[in-house]
Parts: C-alpha cells; structure tokens; sequence
C-alpha cells in the first residue's frame, strides 16, 4: 500500500553543517508516528521540511505519490501545531479556529458552523469569544489544535507542544490527544524529546540522532529491543556493558566482558565474531539471585540502595568495569529488604532480556 | 527608636522628594509653558498693548477673521495629505525591510535613519537645490536627454511641498511601523501560510493588524509634525506653502499679538492632540499577548 | 542696517566686549558706542584711538528692541554715541534719552552730502537730534540679460511675461510698504481702510506672478542662482552684490515709484559724561573716507561719500513705523493665503 506521505533519502544542510542526511520516513494514514530525538538532532528540521517551511538538498518528499518539494507551503494538505502554539493575539478565539476556512474563503455561516463544531470537539465550546491572552496555556493548546483541524488536513505536524505545560496537565493533554487523534481517523507527526511522552502516545516511533534515524518501530519493541547504543540510553534506563562477541547461535549470543562472560540475543543482522559490543539490559531485567556456579553472570558488589516510593533503585559495581555503574530496579518489596552497600551479589539474566549492540567502528 | 524614626522620615522625605520630581519635572517643562500660553490667549490685545483683561475675542477672530479658518482647513487638508502618502510610503519600506534577513534588516533600517542625524534646515536646502530649475535633478534629466527644457512644477509647488515632507518625515513614520513589524512573532506568519493563506492574504489578516499600533504612531508622528512646519512648505512650496502654522508663527513677529497667536497655538495644540486621541481610538482593540 | 545682520550683531556683542575690555589706556577718557555691526570697524577705531588718545568701548545691538532696554536702563548714562533709525528717532527725543545735536562741535557736517546736510529727518520742533550716517533701500534687483536697461516701473513684476520668474521678500510690513509704494500712495506708512484694501488686491495679484517668496538675503540669492528668476522685491543692495560676487549679471534699480528706505542715524546720549569725546568720534566717523570705507567693507550707502551707483537716495522714502504692525500682518496673510 503507498504510504500518505514519503521521505525519501532527505538530506538538509545549514551553509556547511549538514543537519539531515538520508532520512527515509514512512507515515501511514491514521497513524500516530513520533519523532523522537534530543536537541539538535534534527527532528524539527524534518517536520519544517514536510510542513513546507524549508527546502530540501537532497532526496525527495512526497505525498499519496505526488512530488511536493515545489508545493508552497499554504497549498500543502498538513496544518500545524506550533511549538508556542503561534495563535493570533489579536483575533479571537473563534476568529484563530476559523481563519483556516476564511482564507479558502468558506462562506461565513459555515465557517462558524464548523468552528462550533471543532471547538465542541476541543471542549472549548463556549470560550469562541474570548482572545488567546485570555486562556489558559491548556485552553490555547486545545486552540490551537481546533485551528489546525478544522480544515480536515490529511497530516497534523505537532512540534512539541506539550512542552510549555506542566507536568498533570501534559498527561491529561497526552490522553486527550490520543483520543483526538483516535477520532478523527487523522495522521499525526509529532515531534518530542520526550521518550516517555513517546512511548505513551505513539503508534511508532523514529528516533533521530545528529541527522540521522537510529532506529524505528512500535514503542515497546524499541524499549524491548534497541538496536544502537542511542537508542538503548536514550529510551528509558538501561545498563550497557562493553565486552567482545564471542560466539553467535541463531539470535543468542555470548560476550566476552572483563567482568566475565554473559549472554544476550541479536535482532537482524549480527556482527561477526571478535566484534566489540554493547549488551544493553534494563534495570528491571537484572537478577540479583543468579546461580554462582552458572557459566555467564557476573558477580558485583552493591553501592547503594535508593528508596524511590513503588521502586528501589541497586547501584552495583564491578573492579573489573571501572566507573560503571549497573543498576537494578526492584519492586519495594520484602525480596531486597537486606540488601546492604558492601554485599555480593551474583547478576544475571534472560538471554531474551539483554540486547546486543553493535558499536559503530 | 529615636533613630529608626528619624529613619523613617528621611525615607518620606526621600520618597516625598521623587514624587516631587516625578511630578515636578513634567509640570516645569511641559505642563507650565503650555498653561502660560493658553492662559496669554484669553488676553486683549489693544493698540499694540497686552492688557491683562480675559477675553474670547482671539478665539472669535479665529472663527470669523481673516484667513485662519480656511488655511487652518487647508493644513488640516495637507497634513492629511502628506500623512496618507507618507504612511504608505513607510509601511511599504518597513515591509521591504521586514521581509530582509536580520542582519540586512538593521543596515536598510539605519539608512533609512540617517537623515535623522543631519539638520533640519540642511535637509530642506538640499531638497530645494535637488527640485530647483537649476537643480540636480533638472539639470541630470536634460543632460540625459529626458526632457529638453527644466520642468518648472517640481520646487515651489503642491508636490514639492509633498516631496520635502516625505524625505524629512519618512523615518519617523518608518521607525515605528518597523518596529511594529518586528514585534510580530515569526511563526504568525509560517502558522497563516500553514493554514493555507497566500502572502497577500497574511499580510492583510495579520502582518498589518498587527503592525497597526506603529502605522497609527507613524501617522501621527507625521500628522503632528506637518501640522506644525511652518518652514518647510514655505521654503519649498512658494506661494502655495502658506500654512497654519506659519500664521501663529507671525504673531509673534513685529504683529506682537501674543494673545491672538497663543489662542491659535492652544488650537493647534488641540488639534494634535485630537490627533493623538483617534489614533489612540484606532487602537481600542489591541490585546495584549 | 536690517534685521539679519542685526541678529549677527547680537551675538558678535559678547565677543566684542571682551576684546574691547582688554584695550589699553585711558589718556583722554573714552568713548562708549551702542552701535549696529558695521558702524565702529576695529580699524577705524585704532585709528581713532590713535588720532585722539581716546578708548572706544563698543557694545552691539540687535535690533530695537534691545537698543531702547538698554537706554532706558541707564537713561543713556552707560553710552556716549548712539547709531539710531529714522524711525525710532522720535521716541528716543520724545522720551529724552538722545540730547539735540550740538552744530558747533559738529565740524565734520560740512562733508555730508547735499541731500543729507539738512538732517531734517531727525529734525523735530526745530531741534537736530541725529547726524544722518548710513542707509540704504529695498529696491529691485533685475537679470541684465533680460532686462539690458533697468525697467523703469515696479509694474514690471506684475507683467504675466514673466510670471513664475519673480520673487518677492515675504515681510509683512515691508511688503505693504512696497505695495502702497507702487500704487502711488503718498504715505505708505499710515494707510487707510480703503488703501489697505487696494494694496491687499495689489499684493495678491503679485502673488499670482510670483515663483516663490522668500526671507533673508541669503535665501533670495539662494532661490536665485538654483532658478530661473529675473526679477526680485529685494531686502536690499547686499541681494546684488552677492549675486554679482557668485557670478550673475544682475542690476539694482529704485524704479521711478521710489521705495522704502532706512536711514540710521548718529546720537548722542543725552546720559554722556564725554560729549567732546562723543562730538570727537562723530566727527572722526563722517570724514568722507570712512564713509567709503563702510561702503566698500558692508554694503551700507554713506552719507558722506555716495558710492558708486548708489545715486537715488533723494528718491528713496524713508522709513517710519507704521500705523499698525498688528494690522500688516493680518492684511499680509490674507495675503499669502489667498487663492
């Protein structure tokens, strides 16, 4: 099936700086796709480049099949929810919502028609009155996302806009969003460095990192199986232990560390033998109880035992692996009640729960 | 306790003397001199004397004497005139400059300034050895061909009077349609393309509503500033540049009549500040962000 | 003396005051001048203090205004020599501030010209209360190619042949002085109802041939040399020379109708403490030489020696105060105002 929209092999540079390179992106109608990345990493460039606000230097955009690098950005089929929310301060709020329709110059009774209706949908059906000045950051939010639906684009672009808001309301903002989105069947591009906020609202994400996609796919595989280093630190706690491949069975792998030898399993194409690796494993995956006299573990000293109210965070850590710190998380229950800084312990895990990584050469 | 008393005090006095300046400073130079010809123009002026007996008449004079009236309306006419071209002028300028990259932007807008930094009476003599029959531009127009005989109509005329006010007035009207401008968000622009308006439609809908308080500012500045030239349309407009403020100027002369002069001063005063008030009107329904 | 080059005086007053405080001596007493810019050139004066041993103290005026504040001031006692305009002659006398010129000590008189010698413009109830000193006209400066004889009437710059090539002093009392002047009106200082009607309708119909008006000699020889002008109501014959000096062929004539003249005048203070001193200078200053000096250096027309060209003053009217600036004005800007 031909994807809405297409990115293909996008390349992007600031006078020297190249700040895009090679992005291939897919988004599908109805999907929720985020784009994940910290900083700098290029992500709002890729959303100026579909909404029609920059140019591209290479590769092609295209949507339902159809070249729309030469398309202005008014005459593109996407609106956009700014980052600010960019509403203007000097119409009203109904005047903000329907401005999209009055410039296709939509007869009056119907663009008031069908601004009731959208700011109905936004739960801001009384407040048409009012000017932006006068609204809450929340209220704005849900302005500036009737304005952006009201002329039914087949994309919506949200560039972080959950970001001015704090934290209760960004979660009430999260569902709400999601439950729009659901509703109104459209396609949304939403930028965030917000890996939490990306895995709660996303159908798929694509992490982005310095001009380039790491990786890409459902929310719980690329927690579960990340594929770069990037990735696995960027989404969510992860311990990486540096070691060499030792053996490769299928997906199950075996590495060497200096802390002994332990084991993870490889998504699509492994590494030869001798490479050097990541094993990437999350806090929760670590047992603390692991058979001694199992041939892959590592044995590790405890540092610290933090209270975190549900949770308790275990720093441990190895002589062998100078200055790193492993750390498991554990319900805080009876199990860790006598842990104490100084003890041994014996880690270990599920082959299925530690990802190897390759590093890049 | 005695101390922090006397503490107390000094702090009043203190406080006392700033609400003193604050207030002071003001009143001294701009409330008193004001009031000190309002008051002169309820004076009587006989037989070249002023007598300090109240009076309408200088009012009433203004209304039935003489031709104060009508030239009053005819700078009223003018100034309106020139505000119009003017403004226009300087919103289509402040619009070029807007549309520049930052660092352009600052250069075009700082030679647009720089006639600020010259002299008044420079600028307008400039103008007239530019307009005159042996002017510059006469003088390039026949050296290249373009006309055979010096066009008479370009200094002391309507459109010469038209020509000075915008070159003098124009960065005071730029300046703060600019500013105005540069105030409005960068991503107002990229959200009404985005939301489907042309260029034409964006600066319709938000680029000049927006730019309004400094349109309205440029106007009045220049309304104000034209009301009151009383040498520039004389020197460049001949026998067409009379103006309002040319008749209170000469009551000042040998005429000596303070009294009639203020009594048009306060009315020319008035008149500005009408000026300001609608402008002010104008901009009833800005909200803040 | 005119107004412009009063307002230069003005502010030259302070400079001259102190160099004048840091002359030497005081042999024979001194000499203190009120006098217009023009009227004590530092080189008559070291002359003169050479001559006679006596210290001239100069302080210039402006306009005046200022002159008759500071005679009052004092009640003449601060000065010695007065330089006073026809018009202003009378309020000086009436008011006692100038004494009747003493003849006898007068010895220079015999060197001023025969139109002068009389003094009767400062002549009231048989008393002589000014030396005639210095003048000069507001006449008409024409373009010599067009014109290769002076025109003879004023009427010339009402001809439409040359309207938009005519330009005319804006000033209000000078201007219905000159419109009064051109329509044959015996006393153009004090007019009538009826007169001022004409020469409103007079000045109008001028406006109408004009290219500009302008104010002060720079600017009408400004407007001159950066249009096609022919034809100027001049603030004077400096208007020509400075043509003359950037180049132009042009003439000054006092067209057979006449025109407003001034005429300042020499006093003595009836405050002075020197009058030998004051009769001293006065005699000094009207030696014919000085006189042509003054004209050479300034412009002015002597009234001992008669520079060149500068023949017409027994056609010129002197100036008086009118009846009513208030009124001038008024008339002149429903001039400048009409359609």
């Amino acid at each position: 099936m031909q994807p809405l929209l297409h990115l293909n092999n996008v390349s992007k540079r600031y006078g020297a700086v190249r700040v895009l390179d090679g992005i291939d992106i897919t988004v599908a109608d109805n999907e929720f796709l985020t784009i994940l990345g910290p900083s700098g990493s290029g992500k709002t460039t890729i959303l100026r480049i579909i909404g029609g606000f920059e140019g591209i230097d290479g590769g092609s955009l295209m949507f339902e099949g159809r070249d729309l690098s030469a398309v202005p950005i008014n005459r593109r089929p996407f609106n956009t929810v700014f980052q600010d929310y960019a509403l203007f301060h000097h119409m009203t709020v109904a005047e903000n919502v329907g401005y999209g329709l009055k410039v296709r110059g939509r007869p009056k009774a119907e663009i008031a028609a069908r601004v009731a209706e959208v700011l109905d949908t936004v739960g801001l059906g009384t407040l048409g009155g009012r000017y932006p000045a006068q609204m809450s950051g929340g209220q704005r939010q849900r302005v500036a996302l009737a304005r952006a639906i009201i002329c039914e684009p087949r994309l919506i672009l949200l560039d972080e806009p959950l970001s001015a808001l704090d934290v209760e309301l960004r979660a009430q903002m999260q569902r709400f969003l999601k439950s729009l989105q659901r509703r109104l069947g459209i396609a949304f591009v939403f930028i965030t460095h917000d890996q939490e906020e990306a895995i709660a609202l996303s159908d798929r994400i694509i992490v982005v990192n310095r001009g380039r996609i790491e990786q890409e796919g459902a929310p719980e595989e690329l927690y579960r199986r990340p594929r770069t280093p990037f990735t696995a630190s960027f989404l969510g706690d992860n311990n990486l232990i540096p070691g060499t491949l030792a053996a490769i069975d299928g997906r199950l792998c075996t590495v060497d560390t200096a802390a002994g030898r332990l084991d993870a399993t490889v998504d699509g194409p492994a590494p030869a033998p001798g490479s050097a690796v990541l094993v990437a494993v999350r806090p929760e995956h670590v047992r603390l109880d692991a058979d001694p006299a199992a041939p892959h573990g590592m044995s590790a000293e405890v540092a610290d035992v933090r209270f975190l109210g549900a949770n308790v965070m275990i720093e441990l850590f190895n002589p062998a692996l100078p200055g790193a710190v492993i750390k498991v998380r554990r319900l805080a229950d009876g199990s860790v009640a006598g842990l104490r800084p100084g003890a041994s312990v014996r880690l270990g895990w599920a082959a299925d729960d530690a990802a190897l990584l390759q590093v890049a050469p | 306790m005695n101390t922090s008393l006397r503490r107390d005090r000094q702090d009043l006095l203190r406080a006392g003397l700033g609400h003193a300046l604050n207030l002071g400073l003001p009143l001294l130079f701009v409330v008193i001199p004001i009031l000190s010809f309002v008051v002169v123009s309820f004076w009587t002026l006989q037989d070249g004397q002023i007598l300090l007996i109240p009076t309408l008449a200088n009012y009433r004079a203004f209304f039935t004497e003489g031709s104060y009236l009508p030239v009053y309306l005819q700078t009223v006419g003018l100034s309106l005139q020139v505000t119009l071209v003017n403004v226009a002028l300087s919103t289509a300028i402040a619009l070029f400059i807007f549309r520049r990259t930052p660092r352009m932007r600052f250069l075009i807008l700082m030679s647009f300034m720089l006639p600020l930094f010259m002299s008044y009476i420079i600028k307008v003599y400039s103008i007239r050895s530019i307009l005159g029959q042996r002017g510059l531009l006469n003088e390039a127009m026949l050296g290249l061909g373009l006309i055979d005989q010096p066009i008479e109509a370009l200094l002391f005329s309507r459109t010469a009077i038209f020509i000075a006010l915008a070159v003098l007035y124009l960065p005071y009207a730029i300046l703060p349609i600019y500013l105005a401008l540069d105030r409005i968000p960068a991503n107002y622009l990229a959200a009404s393309a985005d939301l489907g308006a042309t260029p034409m439609q964006t600066l319709r809908a938000v680029v000049l509503p927006l730019g309004r308080p400094g349109i309205a500012a440029g106007a009045v500045f220049t309304f104000i500033l034209t009301f009151g030239d009383f040498v520039t349309p004389q020197m460049v407009g001949g026998t067409q540049g009379f103006t309002f403020g040319r008749i209170v100027f000469s009551q000042f002369g040998l005429a000596l009549n303070w009294p009639l002069g203020s009594a048009l001063a306060v009315i020319l005063l008035a008149t500005t500040l009408l000026a300001v008030a609608l402008a002010g009107l104008s901009l009833r329904r800005e909200h803040v962000r | 003396m005119n107004w412009m080059s009063r307002a230069v005086a003005a502010s030259l007053t302070t400079l001259t005051l102190l160099s004048s405080a840091a002359a030497v001596a005081q042999p024979k007493g001194e000499v203190r001048l009120l006098a217009y810019e023009g009227y004590a050139d530092p080189a008559w004066v070291e002359e003169f203090e050479k001559q006679t041993g006596i210290t001239v103290k100069v302080t210039y005026v402006g306009g005046v205004d200022e002159q008759i504040a500071k005679m009052k001031a004092s009640n003449g006692k601060d000065y010695d020599v007065v330089t006073i305009d026809t018009a202003s002659l009378k309020a000086y006398a009436d008011q006692k501030l100038i004494a009747p010129i003493d003849k006898a000590k007068l010895t220079s008189a015999g060197n001023l010209l025969p139109e002068f010698r009389d003094m009767a413009n400062a002549t009231f109830d048989g008393a002589t209360y000014g030396v005639p000193w210095a003048w000069g006209s507001l006449g008409m400066v024409y373009d010599k190619k067009t014109f290769p004889t002076a025109p003879e009437s004023w009427e010339v710059l009402w001809d439409p042949k040359y309207k938009g090539k005519v330009i005319s002093l804006d000033d209000a009392n000078n201007a219905v002085n000159f419109g009064a002047i051109v329509l044959g009106m015996k006393d153009p200082f004090h007019l009538t109802d009826a007169q001022f009607a004409q020469v409103k309708d007079k000045l109008i119909a001028l406006k109408r041939n004009l290219l500009t008006y302008f104010a002060g000699f720079d600017e009408g020889t400004t407007i001159w040399t950066e249009n096609d002008v022919v034809l100027m109501f001049s603030m004077g014959e400096l208007a020509a020379i400075n043509l003359q000096k950037k180049g132009f062929d042009v003439g000054y004539a006092i067209p057979k109708e006449g025109a407003v003249g001034w005429l300042d005048n020499l006093t003595v203070s009836a405050g002075t403490s020197n009058p030998d001193a004051a009769y001293a200078w006065m005699n000094f200053v009207l030696q014919k030489k000085i006189g042509a000096d003054m004209a050479k250096k300034f412009g002015y027309g002597s009234t001992t020696d008669a520079p060149e060209g500068m023949d017409y003053a027994s056609r010129l009217i002197w100036a008086d105060n009118p009846e009513d600036y208030t009124r001038r004005q008024a008339i002149w800007n429903e001039v400048k105002a009409a359609e």
